[in-house]
């Protein structure tokens, strides 16, 4: 085990190289930079944008500022924004929150509609209930969560005068107000999040429930819930972690969409900015963050494997 | 419908005419099968047929602006009312389906090569290319997908071309992983030994027997992937990254356009919607259907 995991991590560390690299250069591809974003409007003087790129460190050559940037992450700094100044690390820190807690909740919202209806589904197969849970499921996939998170605010505000509450409540000052905030994006991530499981996991139902211990088990006389809970279902999980680290990933990337929408300051909105902004370290410092997190994820779900199934062991790497 | 098939097979004779019925057996048999599916093949070609002549039965002309009816409630002269500029939404949203559709298809048809490019070679070969390839893969994977889009796009400059590549990249590249397990379940099989054995080359090997294995998955990826390269073309658009205006898309009309004028008019953001979520159901239902019909075993392996 402890072998796999240090392989694990050094292969890791290669895919986070190149997503250092790839990120790096992408950005200063771009066109225009900072300097010209700041100076768009007021017009600069003649010299000022070569001193203000000279200052930020922008007119050396790009391998020069690869060398030094690498050289910053090598000491466990992830910079500075170059539009504000502010240290980066302070940034994430205080955007973390945020867009985990809208993770979290759709999580949370998705798991307990997904499961028990995915279950569901399965056990009546080929019902009309089936038919149309799975109608809806595929219909929760299919329908843009971006449309339904601008028709929660436009219908509401039309026909009643009324929106659900935008902004963000720090959770730690007021839990109840936090919550009520991020209710709206919250179930809109879950129409797809739930739909995604309940599929998922009535495909990986059905396939257990035909198997030779489900027949054991129904005929040493356990209950149908018994033998659902306890040998169907367990066993028809593992592909649903996967499922669920993937799409934990599909949540990440879809906050810079909702977050944007619902004014919510988390990191979603944040590298949405500094993209428009140009401010490269800001980006650089975002997609590595999350890198780290999605690398993070898909090794948890793997490792978890061994948790629920104790016949995967890892034993090769 | 059977006679017609075997009134058929006399006329053309044998060989072709039981492929034709063989064909139109499978279409039926499908269709009572998986009605759901059927339903949206059927929606997907209205899609199409729209797509093709769609700026030729617009009521009104969709680039035409007319402030004086602006934000016009859906009603009389404008069946799905009109945006700020006093253009008629209606038409508008049958122009743009030509855009998400064709974008689709370009983005998935280019995701295919690459993830069959990359699969077969990964799958094959193992050893050093695989390790390599996957490398790249985990690190696709690791940047979150609508920022590496973003990203991508505003470097390369947004234009229909640029934007099918690119989803079709991130898409080919991702999906690859599941046309290299394939590739490597069928590499054991005993008649690649056998073909290697009698002095087949190894791109033989791949392209007359590895390849032909493999269609199942690839169709299914490809149909599964059609509904998500439409959906991350509108996130572009709606974000205001999607090609410029004045060239209407579901994604840009819903999202740059309407955002501001989301409790004023909620049409404006609606219509576009409802296009943009039937074209992605009919497309993922009949995804789902291929995929029960073509290989049962990979339900799930792509939800």
């Amino acid at each position: 085990m402890a072998r796999y995991l240090l392989g694990r991590l050094v292969v890791s560390s290669i895919s986070l190289v190149l997503v250092v690299v790839i990120v790096f250069v992408a950005v200063r591809l771009m066109p225009g930079d900072i300097v010209d974003q700041f100076f768009q409007d007021t017009g600069a003087r003649p010299g000022q944008a070569e001193a203000l790129r000279e200052k930020l460190g922008l007119s050396d050559p790009i391998a020069v500022q690869f060398a030094r940037y690498l050289g910053e992450l090598a000491r466990g700094d992830l910079g500075e924004s170059l539009a504000s100044g502010r240290e980066l690390s302070t940034v994430i820190r205080d955007r973390t929150p945020v867009t985990f807690q809208l993770a979290m909740m759709t999580l949370i919202f998705s798991l307990a509609i997904g499961l028990p209806l995915g279950v569901l589904s399965a056990v009546m197969r080929g019902s009309a209930l089936d038919y149309l849970l799975r109608t809806i499921a595929i219909g929760g996939i299919s329908i843009p969560f971006f449309w339904i998170a601008v028709l929660t605010i436009s219908l509401p505000a039309y026909y009643w005068r009324w929106t659900p509450p935008i902004g963000h409540v720090p959770l730690q000052e007021d839990p109840l107000a936090s919550i009520q905030h991020m209710l709206a994006p919250a179930l809109v991530g879950t129409v797809f999040l739930a739909g995604s499981i309940m599929r998922m996991l009535r495909a990986t139902m059905l396939e257990v429930l035909r198997l030779d211990y489900m027949r054991t088990a129904a005929a040493k006389g356990l209950s149908r819930a018994t033998q659902i809970r306890r040998h169907a279902l367990r066993n028809a999980l593992i592909p649903v972690v996967t499922l669920i680290g993937i799409r934990f990933i599909f949540l990440l990337s879809g906050s810079v969409v909702l977050e944007s929408i619902y004014a919510l300051p988390g990191l979603g909105q944040l590298s949405l900015d500094a993209l428009s902004r140009r401010d490269y370290q800001v980006v650089q410092a975002v997609t590595l963050f999350m890198a780290v997190i999605i690398i993070m994820t898909n090794l948890a779900v793997d490792i978890s494997y061994g948790f629920i199934d104790p016949r995967i062991r890892h034993s090769r790497a | 419908m059977a006679t017609t098939g075997v009134g058929r097979q006399r006329e053309l004779g044998a060989g072709r005419a039981s492929v034709a019925l063989g064909w139109w057996r499978a279409i039926t048999l499908f269709a009572r099968r998986q009605p759901l599916a059927t339903f949206g093949a059927l929606v997907l070609l209205f899609g199409l047929v729209i797509a093709v002549i769609g700026p030729s039965i617009t009521p009104k002309d969709p680039y035409d602006t007319d402030v004086l009816n602006g934000l016009r409630s859906p009603g009389e002269g404008y069946l799905l009312g009109t945006d700020n500029l006093g253009r008629d939404i209606l038409s508008r949203v049958l122009v743009a389906t030509r855009f998400s559709l064709l974008l689709g298809l370009a983005a998935v048809v280019f995701g295919l090569f690459i993830a069959v490019l990359v699969g077969v070679i990964s799958g094959y070969a193992g050893g050093i290319a695989d390790m390599v390839l996957q490398r790249i893969v985990d690190a696709a994977i690791g940047i979150p997908f609508i920022l590496f889009l973003l990203l991508i796009v505003t470097m390369a400059g947004a234009s229909f071309l640029s934007i099918a590549l690119i989803i079709g990249l991130y898409q080919g590249v991702t999906s690859s992983r599941i046309v290299r397990g394939a590739v490597m379940s069928v590499r054991e099989e005993v008649y690649v030994e056998a073909a290697t054995t009698i002095g087949a080359t190894p791109v033989r090997v791949m392209a007359r027997h590895v390849l032909p294995n493999v269609i199942a998955p690839v169709i299914i990826i490809a149909s599964l992937n059609l509904g998500s390269a439409i959906l991350a073309e509108s996130v572009l658009s709606f974000l205001g990254y999607g090609v410029q205006p004045p060239d209407p898309t579901w994604g840009q009309m819903m999202g740059v356009e309407a955002r501001p004028y989301v409790t004023r008019a909620p049409w404006m953001a609606f219509f576009p919607g409802v296009a943009l979520a039937v074209t992605v159901f009919a497309i993922n239902v009949l995804g789902d259907g291929l995929r029960d019909t073509l290989d049962p075993r990979l339900r799930g392996s792509v939800a």
